[in-house]
């Protein structure tokens, strides 16, 4: 069944958008994490343009971040303060990534761009991941504790001036490493059209010592302002979001996440991070491929609009 | 059809009398682009008025889509990596021409004159180029090379079809993916290779309803367009936050 996106300006199987959507979603349940980073790459391998794939990623990772964002303030797990500070820093960092992204679509070399940052991005997220869930199942095989991990020295963070206290999170530290990881997040999200949560939850558990009941909770939050922010400001910059696309891969993707949250509780911790390392890693390898093998077409033909 | 074989008589009897008069119809004047569009095919009638009828003429009917700016790249391997290096950008290039004649084009008439009327694919005029010399021909293939490929540039020395010694009669295939814009049928009688008449028609291809409505809105009203969409992610969103509540 073939379906015109207004946008996308062609023609794609509605039912191959669902089901990318539905597999997308089944992920986010099952491993916890937003989904954007497998979707962007998904829509361009099918042919979507790459803008419009960043776009409408962007749009999806709003639904979904809502959604689970929903659960968590229910049970007062947001800190709101911390994840105001690290939006402001991500709407900024949005406008800047957004303005890097059109830059590089009018020179023709976002596609290079996006390979390359993916390849990059993805190669070192799916790498360490594999190394620690494969570290962790050798050490639980032959039944030695998990060590705790080292107190990082965290001078720096009380040296920077602007300390703030964010009290649900019994934190009071400098607003200025807070605001850099938005920025720092928010360029991502604008370029990649991913969310971003798999840098935000270790920085935060890590680097800020968010206590750990509020660090997802307080991560989606900050995920969902700072896409809504970069989804406007793809669509209002460049229009690339296309709404019938958002809207059937959103619906594939909330049925699908229950599904996957469903699958979740019968697998272990480590087991889940390291099937989510091997698809990181895939993603990572076929954006290589295409980077490195000589292409079929060398010439590309792009109609510049009025 | 038969409106259309109505319209030509109406055309035929109006015409006046001439040497090599010629006339054509569409079968629609009009094409709307819904959701559900999987392509659609146009046909063009014409007549010939002088008493001879057609036999000793060649026709050839050209069907052209709107002209756009263009630009064509081309990828070339540095440190490894295929990059776009190059590229040229070419101010008035159809997205779409389709070609039809009675013979292939190159018995039709001698390759100076085709140039010169802009007829088939190879002779198109594509606009100025800043690129000059190989590498200006390099990007014009590419983009003849490049549409031709994805069904946009067409040609076919065969389709035209006369119909009793007076009609003939031709009919485009236009693909899923067909742009929407102003469109010109443009027919050329030809005799021992030398143009004798032509005549054209315009067609309009256009995206309907929820389509252009929503093209236009993430156009004209981007703001409003956008805090839609957010509007129906977050509704989405919380829609699947409730129905599937777990806690």
């Amino acid at each position: 069944m073939q379906l015109y996106l207004p946008i996308a300006e062609l023609s794609v199987n509605v039912l191959l958008m669902i089901g990318i959507g539905a597999a997308i979603g089944f992920v986010s349940g099952l491993l916890g994490v937003g989904g954007g980073f497998l979707l962007t790459p998904l829509l361009i391998f099918t042919g979507i343009p790459t803008s419009v794939a960043v776009g409408t990623g962007a749009a999806q990772v709003v639904a979904s971040s809502s959604s689970a964002a929903m659960t968590y303030w229910r049970r007062k797990q947001v800190d709101l303060k911390l994840a105001g500070v690290l939006v402001a820093g991500g709407i900024v960092g949005s406008a800047a990534g957004v303005a890097l992204f059109n830059l590089l679509d009018a020179s023709g070399q976002l596609d290079l761009f996006i390979g390359v940052a993916y390849v990059a991005f993805l190669g070192i997220v799916g790498g360490l991941m594999l190394v620690e869930s494969v570290r962790t199942i050798l050490r639980t095989r032959r039944g030695q504790p998990t060590p705790l991990r080292r107190v990082r020295d965290r001078t720096l963070m009380r040296r920077l001036p602007w300390r703030t206290r964010f009290r649900r999170s019994h934190l009071h530290i400098s607003v200025i490493p807070v605001v850099a990881l938005g920025f720092g997040v928010g360029i991502l999200g604008a370029l990649l059209g991913v969310g971003g949560g798999f840098v935000v939850v270790p920085a935060l558990i890590y680097l800020f010592r968010v206590p750990t009941s509020m660090v997802i909770g307080t991560s989606l939050v900050q995920i969902l302002g700072t896409m809504t922010a970069t989804t406007i400001l793809h669509a209002v910059t460049n229009n690339s979001v296309d709404a019938i696309l958002a809207l059937i891969l959103m619906l594939g993707s909330v049925i699908g996440a229950q599904f996957g949250a469903g699958w979740a509780v019968h697998l272990r911790g480590e087991t889940l991070r390291l099937l989510l390392a091997v698809l990181v890693l895939a993603v990572a390898t076929r954006f290589l491929v295409d980077l490195v093998t000589p292409p079929q077409e060398r010439y590309s033909i792009e109609e510049v609009s009025a | 059809m038969r409106r259309a074989a109505a319209a030509l008589a109406i055309g035929l009897a109006a015409a006046p009398v001439a040497a090599e008069t010629l006339v054509i119809t569409l079968s629609a004047e009009e094409i709307r682009i819904a959701s559900t569009f999987t392509g659609t095919t146009i046909t063009v009638f014409g007549a010939i008025e002088d008493g001879e009828g057609l036999s000793g003429y060649d026709i050839a009917v050209a069907l052209e889509g709107p002209r756009t700016e263009t630009i064509v790249r081309r990828k070339d391997a540095v440190v490894g990596l295929w990059i776009n290096r190059a590229e040229a950008r070419f101010t008035n290039v159809p997205e779409f021409y389709a070609i039809h004649a009675t013979a292939p084009l190159a018995d039709i008439a001698a390759r100076e004159a085709l140039g010169a009327l802009g007829l088939g694919v190879d002779n198109l005029a594509l606009g100025p180029t800043m690129a000059a010399g190989a590498a200006a021909t390099g990007f014009r293939q590419a983009v003849l090379r490049l549409r031709r490929e994805a069904g946009r540039y067409v040609e076919d020395g065969g389709a035209v079809e006369r119909i009793g010694s007076n009609l003939f009669r031709t009919t485009f295939s236009l693909p899923s993916d067909v742009p929407d814009g102003a469109y010109t049928a443009r027919a050329l009688l030809f005799r021992d290779g030398a143009l004798q008449a032509e005549a054209s028609e315009n067609l309009a291809i256009s995206k309907t309803g929820g389509e252009q409505f929503l093209f236009d809105a993430a156009h004209e009203n981007a703001w409003l367009y956008a805090l839609a969409v957010i509007l129906m992610a977050a509704s989405i969103g919380w829609l699947g936050g409730t129905i599937f509540r777990r806690d």
